[in-house]
């Protein structure tokens, strides 16, 4: 801020007449910046950048939108970012359902999801659990492991994981990126590991005096209590996974095992050129990931932080 | 549990708990990344039963081959890419962290991208780029008409565009980050400095600066690897047309169409080398506080 | 001349009042307390008077000039924080430094003016020490020195002790008398420790939920209540508040607590006193001993709980269905269910109106 404010610092002869209502208050707070030119600029400026950025988001999936309501013929002689004649016109999210193989991919994409997210919780907690709560030969050993999957990046291990799921007959296999998505994850080890040592030792240790074994401790105490962990993983997890193109697009090639990603991907074979089309299936699978996000949105910037800072 | 003594429940309990997930993790994690190793000097086709050694065969003609070092150079572009996005995401972070009407809006507004998935996003983009698309249509609506450009076809601009559309979805994921960090900076330091007379920018110098030094450090290191592993946007905007083809692709490519999995795990092994070789140097720059 | 003067200040946040009308003036030198319970805008109405909260309406000056509008950099105030708010990535010398610094002062002038005011605190070990390697003491320590430096019109100090144990904050008190003593300060001081108020304070500001309650010096505050809140605000344990009928009449005025009657002959009223009205007749604990000393009233009471800290004994008397605390010596073997003679020093009772709550 300036320090243009001399003028107002004048001594006043009655202080009385000083005292100001709350409307004036509010006026001469607001003529008092306005009357300072670097005030006025980078407010301008904030609120332009700000504005900018939004349009920025906003207009590429808005000119699907707009195209997903029109038809062929319309979308090639009108401009782009034009309304639709009829935003009623559910043609093409009709036909992109039948024809886009859309839920086939849908049930895929869901079971695989399930399947991923359960035993993730279910190894992610059991790992945590021996991790922090045992020691034992070879502890530091298996930290050590974990924390040097870390730094390898999966993308580049495929050549030779190719091998591997092919070895097990997994290719074309749901198992495949299940297994993938289960094992290669180290991050979400990460997480519960950082939660348990939020969780009291005394807890353990006033179940184990009232005879529970170690297995109840885990599955009485552990579990739930790792429950915002549990939250924190399925969030990010759930986004990975619903996005993921990589794996099924390496190890589920066939038709009967496409996943939302690859249906997509396959709708310019598909479809051709038939652009209102493909945007009415892009909004289709724009949608899920918009309305969660939507409401979970806070659990979702915590998680992402989270994933990232502790990873 | 069937009166075992605590002992030997424990000793049950970590077998059980840590078989299965350290087999996946071997499987999936170490197996592969050491067969990496192993095939990259082999000849392997991806399908004879033997697997002849060739030496450092594969590795001299990645070095020598054009084709494969352009891809490599592509990741400049992203990285370019990724510094711009993180000064914006900065930006941003510190204005939704102000008293700003409408931050909420707008930080919901510039964080939605990352959670696309990935197809979808990357060809909103494709129709977007169009032609005679959304964005040129957009820009003759501004009269802009003159920046119109073959957003796609134009190999000079083409790696730009996607940089661009890479810029759409990953700014939001910078910005929370940074927004993170930022909100667990104490009000009470800018104000105890408000009281001192720092403008907005000395409070940015002297308190946000050095209080997100590591977070920046751990965001550079994220883009870095990010650029190396772009696939996704090139893949499905342009198939790697026009020199957009990225390392990963071509990795991708030498190994499933081209069947030369020697070359390609060598290829891979180079970009293994390249990420853990800068996570080294990262962590002596910032320590390991991260 | 005033140091500091509010006016009719206001603060809401939408329908939410905060601080409802206060007006308030503060004499250069003095040490003015704010004294309040959580949340009665004590540290709004600092915050306002440091411009880190905006004004919604009234008025602020500060050496006789309208601050309501200015940025806190140009009040001539300094502030230290209950955080201390320290920057946790500079020394204490740049901690201290930091506002010459930013206003581009030399480099030599900056050093210079550290040195005194580390000399005056005694931290001049410490200049060189990140605030991550100080004691709470040490940092509090620093976060004054940083606000010596401003050498302003007035110091703010939000809670400042309440981050250290009990021990170091008697210390801290004591200090921060002598600095005020030898400085010559104008300092307001927001607290809700009632013995932090009584010993600093040449003038206590009792706030609640917004509105000032009294204000006056701890002798006044402590003796002349204005009313109910203010009585059972400050003193522990707590003021007796015996319910009664005010009886008699003029120089003759006593209370009657269910049947007992408590002559006030000496009482000074604040308002016209009315016969038959019901009063609550405050008096303290220490005021009700075993020592026929000032005694001024004596009955036989019941022992219904008693605690001995030591010192003296605290005991619960039954007067007639109401329950009385008294201060008792400590030698004083007593048992519960014991009938025990109690003198009532009438010297500093209170009377309030039970309707009003407030002073009569």
């Amino acid at each position: 801020m300036s320090s243009q404010q001399v003028s107002s610092m004048t001594p006043t002869a009655s202080l009385a007449s000083q005292v100001r209502t709350g409307d004036e208050i509010k006026k001469a707070r607001f003529i008092g910046k306005l009357k300072q030119p670097r005030w006025v600029f980078w407010t301008l400026f904030k609120y332009m950048t700000l504005i900018l950025a939004s349009v920025a988001v906003l207009v590429p999936p808005f000119a699907v939108l707009l195209a997903s309501f029109k038809t062929s013929k319309e979308y090639y002689t009108t401009s782009k970012v034009a309304l639709p004649e009829n935003f009623l016109n559910f043609d093409n999210y009709i036909k992109v359902f039948a024809d886009g193989n859309l839920g086939l991919a849908f049930t895929n994409t869901g079971t695989i999801l399930i399947i991923s997210l359960f035993f993730t919780v279910v190894f992610g907690t059991q790992v945590a659990y021996v991790l922090s709560r045992f020691n034992f030969k070879g502890k530091k050993l298996v930290l050590l492991a974990y924390v040097i999957a870390m730094v390898v990046p999966a993308v580049t291990t495929q050549v030779a994981t190719f091998e591997v799921i092919k070895a097990l007959n997994l290719i074309n296999h749901k198992g495949s990126v299940i297994m993938l998505y289960i094992g290669a994850d180290v991050v979400m080890i990460y997480i519960f590991l950082q939660f348990m040592k939020g969780i009291p030792l005394e807890l353990d240790e006033a179940a184990k005096i009232e005879g529970a074994s170690y297995f109840l401790i885990y599955w009485k105490i552990v579990l739930p209590l790792l429950k915002p962990a549990t939250a924190t993983v399925i969030i990010l997890r759930t986004i990975f996974i619903y996005n993921d193109f990589y794996f099924p697009l390496l190890y589920l090639p066939e038709k009967s095992q496409v996943t939302v990603s690859t249906a997509l991907y396959k709708f310019t074979s598909v479809f051709g050129t038939e652009w209102t089309t493909i945007s009415a299936g892009i909004i289709i699978i724009l949608i899920p990931s918009i309305v969660v996000f939507l409401l979970l949105q806070k659990q979702i910037y915590a998680g992402v932080t989270n994933g990232a800072v502790k990873g | 549990m069937f009166n075992l003594t605590l002992k030997q429940q424990q000793r049950i309990i970590i077998l059980a708990f840590l078989a299965i997930p350290l087999g996946l993790l071997f499987t999936f994690s170490y197996y592969p990344a050491s067969q990496l190793f192993y095939m990259s000097v082999t000849d392997w086709d991806g399908y004879a039963p033997v697997k002849n050694l060739v030496g450092l065969d594969n590795y001299q003609y990645m070095v020598e081959e054009p084709d494969i070092l352009g891809p490599l150079l592509n990741t400049l572009y992203y990285f370019v890419g990724a510094v711009i996005q993180l000064v914006l995401s900065l930006w941003f972070a510190v204005l939704v962290n102000t008293k700003l009407a409408g931050r909420n809006f707008f930080k919901t507004l510039l964080f939605i991208p990352f959670v696309l998935n990935a197809v979808a996003a990357s060809m909103v983009f494709q129709i977007f780029y169009q032609v005679d698309g959304a964005f040129d249509n957009f820009l003759a609506a501004l009269g802009l008409d003159a920046w119109i450009m073959p957003w796609l076809m134009d190999s000079d601009v083409v790696n730009w565009s996607l940089v661009g559309a890479s810029v759409w979805r990953y700014l939001g994921f910078n910005l929370i980050l940074f927004f993170g960090v930022l909100q667990s900076i104490p009000q009470d330091q800018y104000e105890a400095a408000k009281i001192e007379g720092a403008g907005e920018w000395d409070q940015f110098r002297y308190i946000t600066l050095p209080s997100i030094k590591l977070i920046i450090g751990l965001q550079v290191l994220l883009a870095f690897v990010g650029s190396l592993s772009v696939f996704e946007i090139p893949m499905i905007i342009t198939k790697g047309a026009n020199g957009t083809k990225t390392f990963v692709m071509a990795t991708l490519e030498t190994a499933f169409n081209f069947n030369d999995f020697g070359l390609a795990s060598a290829m891979a092994v180079l970009l293994l080398l390249i990420v853990v070789l800068f996570m080294i140097l990262q962590k002596v720059l910032f320590g390991d506080k991260a | 001349m005033h140091a500091v003067e509010v006016k009719a200040l206001n603060k809401a946040y939408g329908k939410n009042v905060i601080i409802d009308g206060i007006g308030l003036e503060m004499e250069a030198g003095g040490f003015t307390v704010l004294l309040g319970p959580s949340g009665c805008g004590k540290s709004t109405l600092l915050r306002l008077i440091a411009g880190l909260e905006d004004v919604t309406a009234g008025g602020i000056f500060i050496g006789d000039k309208d601050v309501t509008l200015e940025d806190p950099k140009n009040r001539d105030i300094a502030m230290v924080f209950q955080s201390y708010a320290l920057f946790p990535h500079m020394t204490v010398s740049e901690n201290i430094g930091f506002g010459m610094l930013i206003n581009k002062k030399p480099k030599a002038e900056i050093e210079k003016r550290v040195k005194e005011v580390a000399q005056l605190l005694q931290i001049e070990p410490l200049l060189d020490r990140t605030p991550a390697q100080l004691s709470g003491g040490q940092r509090q320590r620093v976060a004054i020195g940083r606000a010596l430096m401003r050498n302003p019109k007035v110091f703010l100090f939000d809670e400042p002790l309440s981050n250290l144990d009990a021990k170091l904050r008697g210390e801290m008190r004591l200090e921060l008398k002598n600095l005020h003593a030898k400085l010559n300060a104008t300092i307001l001081y927001v607290t809700h420790d009632q013995i932090e108020a009584m010993t600093l304070a040449t003038k206590i500001v009792l706030l609640n939920k917004g509105e000032i309650q009294q204000i006056g010096t701890p002798y006044e505050i402590y003796n002349q209540p204005s009313n109910v809140f203010v009585a059972k605000f400050v003193g522990s344990p707590q003021i007796n508040l015996l319910k009664g009928e005010l009886m008699g009449g003029e120089g003759d005025w006593n209370v009657l607590v269910n049947d007992i009657q408590i002559p006030i002959p000496n009482y000074e009223f604040t308002k016209q006193p009315k016969k038959g009205m019901q009063v609550l007749l405050g008096i303290r604990p220490e005021h009700i001993t075993q020592s026929p000393l000032n005694s001024a009233f004596e009955t036989e009471l019941t022992v219904t709980a008693f605690e001995m800290t030591g010192s003296e004994t605290l005991a619960e008397f039954d007067m007639h269905g109401q329950p009385v605390r008294a201060k008792l010596d400590a030698n004083i073997q007593i048992k519960n269910g014991d009938n025990f003679g109690l003198h009532f020093n009438l010297q500093n009772i209170s009377l309030f109106n039970a309707e009003t709550e407030t002073r009569s």
